[in-house]
């Protein structure tokens, strides 16, 4: 199982629902939840302690002001300066608009994308997935 | 000598006879008095006879072998007695194989014996007659297409355009020098055809350039210029050679098919726009419903599922909510056609703010307003209420949380157009970061809770669907403009 999971999301009730699945299928053993990706960026910028990064960042593309573009660049800078561990970062969405889609390809760190509403399947699948690169 | 009299010139000259005889022309002799005639026998053969095969009368010849409509022609020839000079006239004669044109050459011999000379020039006629119809054809097709053409001497500086191309330029005479023919185009347009006109002249570039023109009575025109170079063979250019067309019809057409595509290709955008954002809009809500209910399935805290189901009451509202706009949007277009009245400014803005008062009070905003230099407008009552409302309640909710919140509002017209201009001192809107999505749908600039961004969106729909425009100015932390045009 891995270690931490993290969630920025401005949708109230999908963090709700999120945290909700995560905990009832033990999918991971901590999981963090912003609504804001300042707050996310605050956080990753002091952490100290190297076994507190996440394992896995599930992000919303649809947070205001694009946001999620800055929070990914600001996270490329900070991984350049500090070679922390592998995280892999997933586009979350509920638009099928292909233009944010092509644009998070440009970005290595991201892992995938996934449109809303994700079934557990492929949530599941993001977290193993990541279990089985990590152990391989 | 009389050569008449017999059918050949055989009596003292047979060699000469024989060869006049031979060529193809026949010779006649006419005393006018008597009206006796002799043929010669080329005459005969001419008309494909052998000599007395047909009667050799004037009778003969002005009844039967003269076609009937230039018999005045050969009467009027012989008639004419004054001049000494040769006569030429043209008329057609029935030869064995039908009617025929000839040149009759009249001269008179003494006061009442004439000679001719008759040749066939049917060949020529013909070839006259098919090169006249097909000049004809040509300039009568230029006209039709309006096309012109033009004729550039490098080495004399000399300048020539065709009367069809005078046409096009309405002109009445020809351009003195290349000079005084760029003289013509617009300022615009000059240096681009000096340049190929150069080119042209030095490297034998051929172009074909669209530019417009004045014309003489002051039409500004396009037309395409084309030309290529006549070069010798050491690449040397001797003459350029083009035409003019009168392409201003085609281009002004293009040009109007320009832009209602690009009209097109705006409305498509916003299209898709709208439906990928009503997909996205849509689509957060259901699938968080399906989240919902696969939790509530799956929990059997009553607690947990008193929560889930508060959640799936609050997704129940926000659909509701986005609905209800997503109906406003789109009954904007069919609405346009609703009846437009007078409508007096200051009355409707009270109203507005009015409604608004409770905001207004609560934040202690200060609204001022100018109305005297235009106050009545004719308009959709609903819509303008609408842009008002958007504006104002716009105002209210992003507001600097540093200083107390003026509005100025005011309307005006210029170059017959009603204009209302709306200023605040709120947060503003970081222009360069934001500014091609402030009319967008669902785009949100401020993390402000009450924000649903669909004000702006339907405002700017409204107007525009009765034919206006509105722009905005912005500052980040000092205030925001917009202007609006009304009609």
């Amino acid at each position: 199982m891995i270690e931490t999971a993290w969630i920025i999301d401005d949708d109230d009730i999908y963090r709700y629902g999120f945290r909700k699945f995560v905990v009832s299928k033990t999918l991971c053993k901590k999981l963090f939840d912003f609504d804001n990706a300042g707050d996310a960026l605050a956080v990753l910028n002091n952490i100290i302690d190297a076994s507190k990064f996440p394992d896995v960042i599930f992000l919303s593309v649809d947070l205001k002001n694009h946001h999620c573009w800055e929070f990914i660049s600001a996270f490329e800078a900070l991984k350049k300066q500090q070679n922390f561990k592998k995280i892999n970062i997933y586009l979350i969405t509920s638009s099928i608009n292909y233009m944010d889609i092509e644009r998070g390809e440009n970005y290595p760190y991201i892992a995938d994308y996934m449109i809303k509403p994700v079934d557990s399947k492929q949530f599941t699948h993001a977290f193993q997935d990541h279990f089985l690169i990590k152990s391989a | 000598m009389d050569l008449f009299d017999t059918y050949l010139f055989d009596t003292d000259t047979p060699d000469l006879s024989q060869t006049i005889n031979s060529i193809n022309a026949g010779i006649w002799e006419l005393d006018v008095n008597t009206k006796k005639i002799k043929w010669s026998v080329g005459f005969y053969n001419m008309l494909g006879y052998s000599p007395g095969e047909i009667e050799c009368s004037f009778i003969n010849l002005i009844d039967n072998l003269i076609y009937y409509q230039d018999r005045s022609t050969f009467l009027t020839g012989i008639d004419t007695t004054a001049t000494n000079k040769p006569q030429i006239n043209y008329l057609r004669l029935l030869t064995k194989s039908g009617f025929e044109w000839f040149q009759n050459t009249i001269q008179h011999k003494d006061d009442h014996n004439i000679v001719g000379t008759v040749i066939n020039i049917n060949q020529f006629k013909f070839l006259e007659f098919e090169l006249e119809t097909s000049t004809n054809f040509v300039s009568e097709t230029n006209r039709l297409v309006k096309v012109g053409g033009w004729e550039i001497d490098p080495l004399s500086n000399r300048f020539f355009i065709s009367d069809e191309a005078l046409n096009i330029f309405e002109l009445q005479d020809q351009p003195s020098s290349i000079e005084g023919f760029i003289e013509h185009i617009e300022p615009e347009h000059r240096s681009l055809l000096e340049v190929a006109i150069e080119s042209c002249i030095e490297t034998g570039k051929p172009f074909n350039l669209d530019v417009l023109l004045k014309t003489g009575r002051e039409n500004i025109i396009w037309i395409k210029i084309k030309a290529v170079a006549d070069i010798d063979g050491y690449g040397k250019c001797l003459f350029i050679k083009g035409i003019i067309q009168d392409i201003d019809q085609v281009k002004k057409r293009e040009e109007s098919l320009k832009t209602s595509l690009s009209k097109t290709n705006q409305n498509n955008q916003r299209l898709q726009n709208f439906a990928y954002i009503v997909s996205h809009n849509l689509r957060s809500y259901v699938g968080n419903l399906k989240l919902m209910l696969n939790l509530h399935e799956e929990s059997n805290d009553a607690a947990d599922q008193r929560e889930i189901l508060s959640h799936v009451k609050s997704i129940s509202n926000s659909l509701d909510a986005t609905i209800k706009h997503l109906t406003e949007i789109v009954t904007i277009d069919s609405s346009k056609n609703n009846e437009k009245t007078l409508i007096e400014f200051e009355l409707l803005f009270k109203n507005i703010i009015n409604a608004l008062n409770t905001n207004i009070e609560e934040t202690n905003a200060v609204i001022n307003y100018d109305f005297s230099k235009c106050s009545h407008v004719y308009y959709l009552p609903a819509y303008l209420e609408s842009i008002f409302h958007n504006l104002l309640s716009n105002a209210l909710k992003y507001r600097s949380q540093d200083r107390q919140l003026i509005v100025w509002c005011e309307s005006f017209i210029k170059d017959d157009h009603v204009y209302i201009h709306f200023k605040d001192n709120g947060m503003g809107i970081d222009m360069n970061k934001f500014g091609d999505k402030i009319f967008g749908l669902y785009q949100k600039f401020h993390n402000n809770q009450d924000a649903q961004g669909v004000g702006l969106y339907i405002t700017r729909n409204q107007i525009e669907s009765l034919g206006g425009s509105i722009d905005i100015k912005s500052e980040v932390d000092v205030g925001t403009l917009f202007e609006i045009k009304l009609t």
